[in-house]
């Protein structure tokens, strides 16, 4: 049964970090990954993820290391020379961290629909390979989850792993509680494999991308006595756009009557709201949605009697378009 | 010299037109995406308004909301072990009344708020919230109940109802129903056991004006005061997080979920439905109820009908008490 696979290195492990946010299959992704390398292609594999709070929409990285039989190993460090990368959720290139530690001839795979390369790309390696599967559009039309198109991109990119015993693994893994998950996974697995595409030109550094270590300024050398944190941070400053998996709710001012319902049952305070003109009807007006904030949800337009907010498909450049920001004298 | 500590006094509201305009639980936290929690916890901040202290015991509500050295809270807060809510409120409360009676400080007691998940209030956080409440501390202990311990992962709490698949219940062929323990009832163990208790309340996200007042109302009462909140969870819950308003609708329309209050000894309730409708409308929007059978649907029903008949809320049950066994 098991076949001699050889890795590409013989000196060190083969290793693969998945960036992700909860939602979109990482963690299962690295398992599947790891376990048929270990249980169908005779290699040694280790796999754990790393996130904080365990929470849909919040970061989330998977480790995947894969070695020789007969090299056991004996680290669970995270990944952070990576032969390989891959990207669930394009907003997470924005932060360096997300491409750190990636090797010079390594590979990036990024779920992102076709069209202009992002800027931040350039910071790769000059001998980088970089693939791009528009792993959320081929999920949703084959009601899978980008988890397994990018398995099979990654598959297709590392022919050393053989595909067909992966999608056997993947297979396996949801065969038990969701079978009906299992022919739709298969489709968007090979369809990751096939509609990748190679980006010609993209990176322009030169060797391995340095390592990102995260240093905390305060700490017990810093901070103060009995833990009190005299000022405290605020979250606003945070930029929740990247939970959202696909839609957004669009205003369209005309129909709205203002009465208020969509503030009442949005968790995060997304709406925003403005004194109404003078002589208006209205004492309050919304005027917009705060789109760094919104997680896409949707309960204000279930909740809209109007039909003023609709559920749209979030296509890139949409959200900062038509953003009204919260707090235009502290945040952009 | 002694000063008499004086309280402030919250107007209730008549309209969502009435609803304060100030935010005291800004945007950025890291919820899920349709937290029913999160949307309790801004519509309390907002009924509580400035003069406010928010403990949180360990849960989704601290977890997801605080970073370190970064909230979401424009009030004073302040994190508590899941076990001792009530004794670090206790403590707060003890404080601030020493020192406006000795005329160290001036003003009013703030608002001193426990923000605690079901587990944090009748499971390991019980012992604090009933010493608390038996002392007779002016504190409003919230309860926001997502019928689960939530942030690590969907685990079953006494509040989970009978028939509800978590981490800890997993229906299988051994145990085809999942949880098959009958949950606590928050409110009836402070009502029954704490007399110096004056207040307590139910409320859901479902009727948001009603659960400002409510809030507000626990805060004007002196002493201690529960209000136990419904909060819809939908990854704990398994439905689409638009729908979060439509399950908790539903929750009291079927009376898994009673909205009252009392005060004094006497219940007053809302929302009771004329006619209620079968739990199984409730039960179908949830894959956490997927795998139940007819007949743990019937004992459920029987189940919600006894508890409904013991509120004394009147009312014509929609089918009839089958055999359970």
């Amino acid at each position: 049964m098991s076949q001699t696979i050889s890795l590409p290195h013989t000196d060190r492990f083969f290793e693969i970090r998945l960036e992700s946010i909860g939602g979109l299959g990482a963690h299962a992704a690295g398992q599947v990954l790891a376990s048929a390398a270990v249980l169908k292609m005779g290699l040694n594999g280790a796999h754990f993820s790393s996130y904080g709070s365990e929470k849909k929409g919040s970061p989330v990285r998977s480790f995947v290391r894969l070695g020789p039989a007969e090299r056991p190993i004996r680290t669970s460090a995270p990944v952070a020379t990576p032969d390989a990368i891959v990207v669930f959720h394009a907003a997470l290139l924005s932060n360096p961290a997300t491409l750190a530690g990636l090797r010079n001839d390594g590979t990036l795979i990024y779920n992102a629909p076709r069209g202009r390369v992002r800027e931040e790309l350039a910071a790769l390696p000059r001998a980088a390979r970089v693939i791009r599967v528009d792993a959320l559009g081929i999920a949703v039309k084959e009601q899978s989850r980008p988890n397994a198109v990018l398995l099979g991109a990654l598959c297709g990119a590392f022919p050393f792993l053989d595909a067909g015993q992966v999608l056997e693994a993947l297979s396996e893994e949801f065969s038990g509680r969701h079978p009906e998950a299992v022919a739709a996974n298969e489709c968007a697995f090979r369809r990751g494999g096939a509609e990748c595409e190679t980006l010609a030109g993209v990176g322009r550094a030169e060797g391995d991308l340095p390592i990102a270590r995260a240093e905390p300024e305060w700490g017990y050398a810093t901070q103060p006595v009995g833990g009190i944190v005299l000022e405290p941070g605020n979250m606003v400053w945070n930029d929740l756009s990247i939970s959202r998996t696909g839609s957004l709710p669009v205003f369209n001012r005309e129909r709205c009557i203002h009465c208020g319902l969509c503030d009442l049952v949005c968790p995060d305070y997304c709406l925003v709201w403005d004194d109404g003109e003078k002589g208006s009807r209205f004492e309050r007006e919304l005027i917009g949605v705060d789109y760094r904030y919104c997680k896409g949800c949707m309960r204000c337009v279930e909740s809209c009697p109007a039909s003023a907010l609709t559920k749209k498909t979030e296509t890139p450049g949409l959200a900062n378009r038509l953003r009204v920001p919260l707090f235009p004298d502290l945040i952009e | 010299m002694t000063v008499a500590v004086r309280t402030q006094t919250l107007p209730p509201i008549k309209l969502i037109r009435n609803v304060p305009k100030e935010e005291y639980y800004v945007p950025g936290h890291r919820t899920c995406a349709g937290c029913g929690p999160a949307l309790q916890y801004k519509l309390v901040a907002k009924a509580a308004g400035p003069n406010t202290i928010f403990i949180g015991p360990t849960g989704c509500m601290y977890v997801a909301n605080a970073s370190y050295l970064c909230t979401p809270y424009t009030v004073p807060w302040m994190h508590a072990q899941i076990t001792n809510g009530g004794a670090i409120a206790s403590g707060i409360e003890a404080a601030y009344k020493v020192l406006l009676r000795k005329g160290k400080r001036e003003g009013e007691l703030p608002n001193i708020i426990v923000m605690a998940g079901d587990g944090g209030t009748v499971d390991i956080g019980l012992q604090a919230m009933s010493a608390m409440m038996y002392r007779g501390h002016d504190v409003l202990f919230i309860c926001y109940d997502n019928e689960a311990y939530a942030n690590t992962g969907i685990q079953s709490s006494p509040t989970t109802p009978y028939g509800a698949n978590t981490t800890f219940t997993p229906p299988g062929s051994a145990i085809p129903e999942g949880k098959t323990l009958y949950p606590k009832d928050p409110p009836q163990l402070v009502i029954g056991g704490h007399p110096a208790v004056k207040y307590v309340a139910t409320a859901s996200v479902a009727y948001p004006v009603d659960l400002i007042n409510k809030v507000r109302k626990a805060l004007n009462v002196q002493g201690p005061t529960f209000v136990h909140i419904h909060a819809p969870c939908p990854k704990g819950w398994k439905f689409d997080e638009a729908k979060t308003i439509e399950v908790a609708r539903l929750a009291i329309d079927t009376g898994m979920w009673n909205c009252y209050e009392w005060e004094n000894g006497e219940y007053r309730y809302q929302f009771k439905p004329k006619k209620y409708k079968p739990v199984r409308e409730y039960l179908k929007l949830q894959a956490r109820f997927a795998h139940l059978s007819d007949v743990h649907i019937a004992k459920l029903q029987a189940f919600v009908d006894a508890k409904v008949k013991a509120r004394g809320i009147p009312v014509e049950t929609p089918v009839p008490t089958p055999q359970a066994h």
